[in-house]
């Protein structure tokens, strides 16, 4: 809400030091956004009148002026380009050494061969945009050689107020003054409209009272729990066409609303000087009963700013004499009911409408009302009387007609629930943390305009609220008034006792951060992505057996929330290719979604995940050797180290997954549970997404994932076993066999065998060339797998031992795997 | 001559000998020249070896005298020969140091490490200055209900951040939660008071500009005891601040504001370097509504909850300007978090 400084300081018989004034309002929770003047800084602009105006006798697009700027007998040449310059005008002059809101400077300047001592101005060029192409024409009156800053009133300062929702009683210029009273103590006179001096107008309308012929709207509220009271009135015979004071019509431009007609202006005036929101019906129209309803829903009505809406059953509006809808309550009036300049019986309307009616309508109608931002924050219930008075009284003032009597309709009881609040000292002490004086809470309160009575004496208080904080209901709410008038600044910081707590050793946040930095000593770089993709990458890359979950509302094309974490890898990829960069390792930690539930019987279906992505080189080249292309390994050494510590961790081979390709994908499984995947980007997505290389990807599901340490994991911690003194001794052994079988069920097998003393199995070499055969194979139908055995045992282990256990293990590899030893 | 004589003589050669064979000692080469004149002088017939066989023609009582002036000189010539030689593998072994110098300037070898992501350093900062006060750290869903993400925190039905060009929802009228605050009541319902909890993560809200992001991080943080105050929030909160900053005399202001699922409520200013206040968090008191839905007695307890975006504390203590580079990915951007703390 913004507010010309006039307006604010026409209440104060001495001016309070109002830097002083914002800092406190904004700390006590009415923040001052913004103080600036309205119009930018610019200087040595006045207004001066054309005397002579002939045209350049070098150009026929410019004139030639003598211009009165108000220096003394003397007329300033000034040559001028606008086209509608002409003998007479009073115009914005910018004399020599005169300094331009863009910053520039006025000098002596020769323009086709004469010399202009200054230049005219346009409205945009001192920040004045009237639309005009050609220079500002003021009035004819304006004193010449004024300051134009001074004449336009450009100094005014405007105070930009950010009202939190909770203060709707502070829209206002009265509210504003009332806040400035209560947190800073300068008291400013009479609140307007509490205190209205009534004029001519008024009057009139008090003693028609009491003729018999009673001039007055017929009001029927058929909804009053929504509008618990309606006030209208008549005023017959007003001239709209009259101009308002300058002061008026300059307040509510600074103000931010435009001059519209005198009485729309007046209803606007009232509305930002005590905050109630007004509405004028024209009678001829309207007729004279108004009914207050429930829309129906094949109502419509167009609206003051030309738009046809179709109405909710959701909706309060306001039906005239044929119950023919002719505005939406406290949102806008309509366009055929609404005054213009013609008319002359008007109906005026002053309502308290129930906040929760109004909430969401202007948003759902797509309009913007100043009426309805005060509405769905609240008006003061007891405002519409004085209100519709002090309007009353303007239009009467100014535009002259005669004022009926007031009808009103009141329902308070039905929202009334204005009780007051019974608190104890110690409970203000205690929320704050800080012991205030009774005296002192008795006074804030009283400040802020409560009513505060003795509950019991030094204990308790019974605190009853003005109608206009209809925001208080509860006890704590009082001690936030307490508290921002005390001043939050004034709060001593406590830090509170901590007790000693052993059981928090340590959260799984923490292990996700150490799995981040394991990650990132190998090399990788953590990304975060949109949790919501484009559905086509979903299509793509997302988890193959789950429908995702669809936004109703997306942003920018993201409309389904991602089943995997590889489309936000493969999009970081991507970008990184076009940035230039060839060798890319990333990972991410995060959620994904397979439905909307979080836990259901166990089942988490939106899980975090842990994935990363290899592209390029797995080393890069360096002046000790070349860069070595990345393959599947690689990564799979990177998921190995994710996994040191967990037994039974197994990769069995996967070519079903779409996402990867068939031969160079794997499960990852500890023990039974399967926990990931990992493979190469299958060819076919490749191409689709224009990849040269195809990155390796993996991904795992971070819930088997235990806590390393609890109170009751000491029995899980793995035990040393003893290290033996005796030499160890190695074996090694070739052996021939299928392709197709995997290397580590060979060794899975040789390790179920338990063979005695055998503590260590690596294979070392692998070769599978074309003119490598074996018995009933076909050529390059077989590899060769070389293998090397450890063996160590708490004694020197003799030949004869060693070559039991060979025998064993050569025995299992040959009956369970077909395979032929190598020579 | 007699041999008498003549061993005399002999004898008077020896310190004419020990000046030449220390002179050529002195100036030999290399270690083979120097064996040489090992065997020149002290091996079997070296010059001093065949001296001493003169041993067996001189007189009994002299003997003594003539094998002691011997074996001086002799063991005269070793000192010169062996100090020669220490002389020479030492210059020797310069040489070939000399020649296995490397360049200690190249850099080491194997893979650079890579990098977390800024808000991941934030959080981990987070994270140990609550742990430091007995802080627990929960987790909760994304796609949330509206009881969690609005009924529970005491937002009225209409309230207008409930509108869909505020919210995302899903088809079946779920909420990308709008905030963490969801996770203060899934953290009461399983938890009984005294609660103290921090709960990171993801929040979503229809807005995409230079300042803001549809997916954004927030960290909530809740502190429910008998007589929690707002002293109590104060003295935490600054201290948390000083601390993310590494700045203990950091300025931080409390001002009035207004949340649905606090009351009292405040808004966090920090000073920024240019002196300008900066808003960083909203906090306050919890709302007994709130309380009594996380099935607490606001008569009994207390507490004080607050929020802040951790996407903006990131940028604040890196300099960052742009909130879209968070989430771009570029590893020009990324990369220049290595090492940092």
């Amino acid at each position: 809400m913004k507010l010309p400084l006039s307006w604010i300081e026409s209440y104060f018989e001495q001016q309070p030091d109002w830097n002083m004034v914002w800092s406190k309002l904004t700390m006590a929770g009415i923040e001052v956004e913004n103080v600036c003047p309205v119009a930018p800084q610019f200087s040595g602009i006045v207004v001066a009148q054309v005397v002579e105006c002939v045209r350049h006798p070098d150009a026929d697009k410019l004139s030639l002026c003598k211009v009165n700027a108000g220096v003394s007998n003397q007329l300033l040449q000034i040559v001028c380009g606008a086209p509608n310059v002409q003998v007479g005008v009073k115009v914005p002059c910018a004399k020599v050494g005169a300094v331009l809101p863009d910053g520039l400077h006025i000098s002596e300047r020769k323009m086709r061969g004469i010399i202009s001592y200054g230049m005219l101005c346009s409205g945009s060029e001192i920040a004045c945009p009237d639309g005009v192409d050609g220079l500002l024409i003021l009035p004819d009156d304006a004193p010449v050689g004024v300051d134009i800053r001074d004449y336009l009133g450009l100094n005014e300062q405007v105070i930009e107020f950010k009202i939190t929702p909770n203060r709707g009683d502070c829209l206002s210029v009265a509210g504003v003054l009332r806040e400035i009273g209560a947190i800073t103590g300068y008291k400013s006179k009479s609140i307007p409209g509490i205190d209205i001096s009534l004029s001519a107008g008024y009057a009139a309308c008090d003693a028609s009272c009491d003729t018999k012929a009673v001039d007055r709207v017929q009001v029927t509220v058929n909804a009053p729990e929504h509008c618990p009271n309606y006030s209208g009135l008549i005023i017959r015979g007003v001239d709209n066409t009259i101009k308002l004071p300058e002061y008026i019509q300059k307040r509510l431009i600074h103000c931010g609303i435009k001059n519209i007609s005198a009485v729309v202006d007046i209803a606007n005036y009232v509305m930002l000087e005590l905050g109630q929101p007004m509405h004028a019906f024209d009678v001829a129209v309207t007729g004279e009963h108004l009914q207050v309803r429930m829309a129906k829903s094949n109502e419509t009505l167009k609206l003051l700013d030309g738009s046809m809406v179709d109405l909710q059953d959701n909706t309060l509006i306001i039906c005239d004499s044929q119950n023919k809808p002719c505005a939406i309550a406290g949102v806008m009036g309509g366009f055929d009911s609404g005054i213009n300049l013609q008319t002359r019986d008007l109906i005026l309307e002053s309502a308290y409408f129930n906040p929760v009616i109004i909430a969401g309508k202007a948003k759902q109608y797509a309009v913007t009302s100043d009426a309805a931002h005060r509405y769905e924050r609240g008006v003061d219930p007891q405002l519409q009387h004085i209100a519709i008075l002090y309007a009353a009284d303007l239009i009467a003032q100014y535009c002259g007609g005669k004022v009926g009597v007031v009808t009103q309709v009141n329902n308070l009881a039905v929202s009334a629930k204005h009780l007051p609040i019974t608190i104890k000292y110690s409970e203000i002490d205690q929320l704050i943390g800080v012991p205030l004086a009774p005296v002192q809470v008795n006074t804030i309160l009283q400040n802020l305009g409560f009513s505060v009575s003795s509950h019991i004496e030094g204990v308790s208080i019974n605190v009853l609220s003005p109608s206009y904080r209809f925001d208080i209901t509860i006890k704590q709410d009082i001690i936030e008034e307490v508290a921002r008038s005390y001043g939050y600044d004034n709060i001593q910081p406590i830090m509170p006792c901590v007790e000693a707590d052993l059981t928090r050793l340590e959260n799984i946040q923490e292990q996700f951060i150490d799995l981040k930095q394991q990650l990132v000593r190998m090399g990788y770089t953590e990304i975060i992505s949109y949790s919501f993709v484009e559905d086509k990458y979903e299509k793509l890359l997302g988890c193959p057996s789950v429908h995702p979950v669809e936004i109703l509302n997306p942003i920018a094309g993201f409309n389904v929330m991602r089943t995997s974490l590889f489309a936000g890898l493969v999009k970081a990829l991507i970008n990184n290719i076009n940035r230039g960069h060839k060798n890319i390792k990333l990972f991410e930690l995060a959620r994904v979604f397979y439905g909307e539930n979080y836990f259901v019987d166990k089942c988490n279906e939106q899980p975090l995940k842990l994935a990363g992505l290899l592209y390029g080189n797995s080393s890069v080249p360096k002046w000790y050797g070349h860069g070595v292309e990345a393959d599947f390994f690689d990564l799979k050494h990177v998921v190995e180290e994710l996994l040191l510590g967990y037994e039974q961790v197994l990769f069995s081979s996967y070519s079903d997954y779409p996402v990867f390709h068939p031969g160079r994908c794997a499960k990852i499984l500890v023990g039974d549970k399967l926990i990931g995947i990992i493979g190469q980007i299958h060819p076919k997505i490749g191409q689709q997404l224009g990849l040269d290389k195809l990155p390796y990807m993996f991904e795992l599901d971070l819930s088997f994932i235990e806590l390393r340490h609890s109170l009751d994991s000491g029995a899980s911690v793995a035990k040393i076993r003893p290290v033996s003194k005796f030499q160890k001794v190695e074996r090694d052994l070739a052996f021939i066999v299928a392709r197709a079988v995997a290397s580590g069920e060979v060794i899975a097998e040789i390790w179920q065998a338990k063979i005695s003393n055998l503590i260590d199995i690596n294979v070392f070499d692998v070769y599978q060339g074309d003119n490598l055969t074996g018995a009933g194979f076909d050529a390059g139908m077989v590899k060769s797998v070389a293998v090397n055995f450890v063996f160590q045992a708490d004694k020197t282990l003799n030949d004869e031992e060693i070559n039991a256990a060979m025998a064993k293990i050569i025995d299992i590899v040959t009956t369970k795997f077909e395979a032929q030893l190598r020579q | 001559m007699s041999e008498t004589q003549s061993y005399t003589v002999v004898l008077e050669q020896l310190p004419l000998i020990l000046v030449k064979s220390v002179q050529e000692v002195s100036v030999a080469a290399s270690l083979h020249e120097l064996e040489q004149l090992k065997a020149k002088y002290i091996g079997k017939s070296g010059e001093i070896s065949l001296i001493m066989q003169q041993l067996r023609i001189v007189p009994v009582d002299q003997k003594k005298e003539f094998g002691a002036a011997v074996n001086k000189t002799k063991a005269q010539f070793e000192e010169a020969w062996i100090d020669k030689k220490d002389q020479l593998l030492e210059q020797e072994l310069s040489v070939k140091l000399a020649a296995e110098n490397i360049d200690v300037t190249l850099a080491g070898r194997g893979n650079p490490s890579g990098s977390l992501h800024p808000i991941s350093l934030s959080l981990q900062r987070m994270l140990n200055i609550f742990k430091q006060l007995g802080f627990d750290v929960a987790d909760g869903p994304e796609i949330e209900t509206d009881y969690y993400n609005f009924l529970a925190l005491n937002f009225p039905h209409n309230h207008p951040s409930r509108a869909m060009q505020d919210t995302f929802y899903t088809q079946n009228r779920n909420i990308l939660r709008t905030h963490t605050s969801p996770l203060q009541i899934r953290f009461a319902e399983t938890n009984q008071p005294p609660l103290k909890v921090i709960a990171p993560g993801r929040v979503y809200r229809i807005d995409m500009d230079a300042t803001h992001s549809p997916m954004f991080h927030q960290l909530e943080g809740l502190w429910v005891d008998k007589n929690i105050s707002l002293a109590n929030l104060k003295g935490v909160l600054i201290e948390f601040l000083r601390r993310f900053f590494d700045n203990s005399s950091l300025q931080v202001r409390f001002r009035a504001s207004f949340f649905p699922f606090t009351e009292p409520s405040a808004e966090i200013d920090i000073m920024s370097e240019e002196g300008k206040w900066l808003e960083v968090a909203g906090c306050g008191m919890v709302h007994p509504n709130v309380l009594s839905n996380m099935k607490i007695n606001p008569e009994i307890y207390s507490g004080f909850a607050f929020g802040l975006g951790i996407d903006r504390f990131t940028m604040l203590r890196y300099g960052i300007n742009d909130l879209r580079l968070m989430f771009e990915n570029d590893m020009d951007f990324l990369t220049q978090f290595t090492g940092v703390k």
